[in-house]
């Protein structure tokens, strides 16, 4: 393995988190959820940084994570808090609730197909009762 | 793999197309809907992805441990964070993510970064706890519901991230790579830890670093000599941020508005 074959592992490695994280920012739409994608792309580009730093053979690229950390930080301090105030609006933490602050002239995205029902409750099982109850020693002072 | 690609024309440096494409497969059947496809053929594209980039990244014979350390944490951040995009259960989701953030702290150390792994791991504990928190006030305990059930437009989400990485990794090879200063040594001691600028201020080192367990000690110098104004304006930022989540959480009265 040379430093260069190495280097490009990590890159390569780099760009699955990034790629992976857009996905889920996309598609997903649980606001939580959404929140932990983009933190998961910080997270590709910090192993990027770090494989440059560690190639290069200086210090900059952990330098330059560290940063990243710290912005990660305040990142989802003002993400978790803005979470709060739109779950304690509209109850839910379905992103697409907040659809009517779209573009002009979007047309709003509908869900086509409902959803399957929730499986029904199992409740606990009678049993029979059985057998002879014991009869129970009486105290001498209430008989 | 290379004959088979030869077959359908594409050239050598195209080798990566395959897993792209299953992979792109996979994360498409694996999204949440609310009618599913079979979790099998997902998993099964899933797998044979996962076989075939490894081919695709560990292309020599010999197998060494550094190899076999990066192959074992890659493979647990890149599988953690694909059931983490596809986990409908966010409780699962967050979890996943720790996983995520544990693998990349494994390959942080394999790159010579220990602080970076004790660093990422403790502010992310931190931030993960938080969002666990929130995740089990917040969600759905029960029953189906739209935000977990559901993904908006699974396959423009999932072609568009998958073809941001096909050009990242089209635009990668090897052998466009900058011929860096790395040397043959994995590890460069002797330049490990020295900033350019610090010679200029006389604050050059009297010995060789020890690497990696002095690393510590290097990324404080470089920090508070050469980017002493970053990390000011590093800790201004966490103050307004901490201020701005404060008050945009703050309750205000009717009145005060």
């Amino acid at each position: 393995m040379t430093p260069l074959n190495l280097l490009h592992n990590y890159l390569v490695v780099g760009a699955i988190l990034f790629a992976l994280g857009m996905v889920g920012f996309l598609a997903r739409r649980n606001m939580i959820l959404m929140f932990l994608c983009s933190e998961m792309m910080l997270q590709g580009v910090a192993l990027n940084l770090v494989a440059f730093s560690r190639y290069h053979g200086n210090l900059q690229g952990q330098v330059f994570t560290l940063f990243i950390i710290a912005v990660a930080a305040c990142e989802a301090g003002l993400a978790l808090a803005l979470v709060f105030m739109l779950y304690r609006t509209r109850k839910s933490l379905d992103v697409s609730l907040w659809q009517d602050i779209r573009e002009v002239g979007e047309p709003p995205i509908a869900d086509g197909e409902p959803l399957p029902a929730p499986p029904e409750p199992q409740g606990f099982p009678h049993l029979i009762p059985s057998g002879r109850e014991p009869s129970k020693p009486q105290e001498a002072g209430h008989a | 793999m290379s004959l088979l690609l030869g077959s359908f024309g594409i050239g050598a440096g195209w080798s990566w197309i395959i897993p792209l494409v299953l992979a792109f497969a996979a994360v498409y059947t694996l999204l949440p809907r609310p009618r599913p496809y079979p979790p099998v053929l997902g998993g099964l594209a899933a797998g044979c992805a996962l076989l075939s980039g490894g081919a695709f990244l560990i292309r020599t014979g010999a197998v060494d441990k550094e190899m076999f350390l990066f192959a074992a944490f890659s493979g647990i951040s890149v599988i953690a964070a694909a059931n983490m995009i596809t986990q409908k259960n966010p409780v699962h989701a967050a979890l996943s993510f720790v996983l995520v953030v544990l693998g990349t702290c494994g390959l942080f150390l394999l790159q010579g970064a220990p602080f970076l792994m004790a660093a990422t791991m403790i502010v992310y504990a931190g931030a993960i706890i938080v969002t666990f928190a929130f995740v089990i006030m917040m969600a759905k305990q029960h029953g189906r519901s739209d935000a977990d059930d559901r993904s908006r437009e699974p396959f423009l989400s999932s072609a568009a991230g998958f073809f941001l990485l096909g050009a990242i990794l089209y635009a990668i090879p090897e052998t466009s790579l900058p011929a860096g200063t790395g040397a043959p040594d994995p590890l460069p001691a002797h330049r490990w830890g020295v900033s350019p600028y610090s010679q200029i201020r006389g604050a050059t080192l009297d010995r060789a670093p020890d690497l990696p367990a002095e690393n510590a000690a290097y990324l404080g110098r470089a920090l508070f000599t050469d980017y002493l104004v970053s990390v000011e304006l590093g800790g201004t930022l966490l103050l307004v941020a901490t201020i701005g989540s404060i008050l945009i959480t703050a309750r205000r009265r009717e009145a005060n508005r």
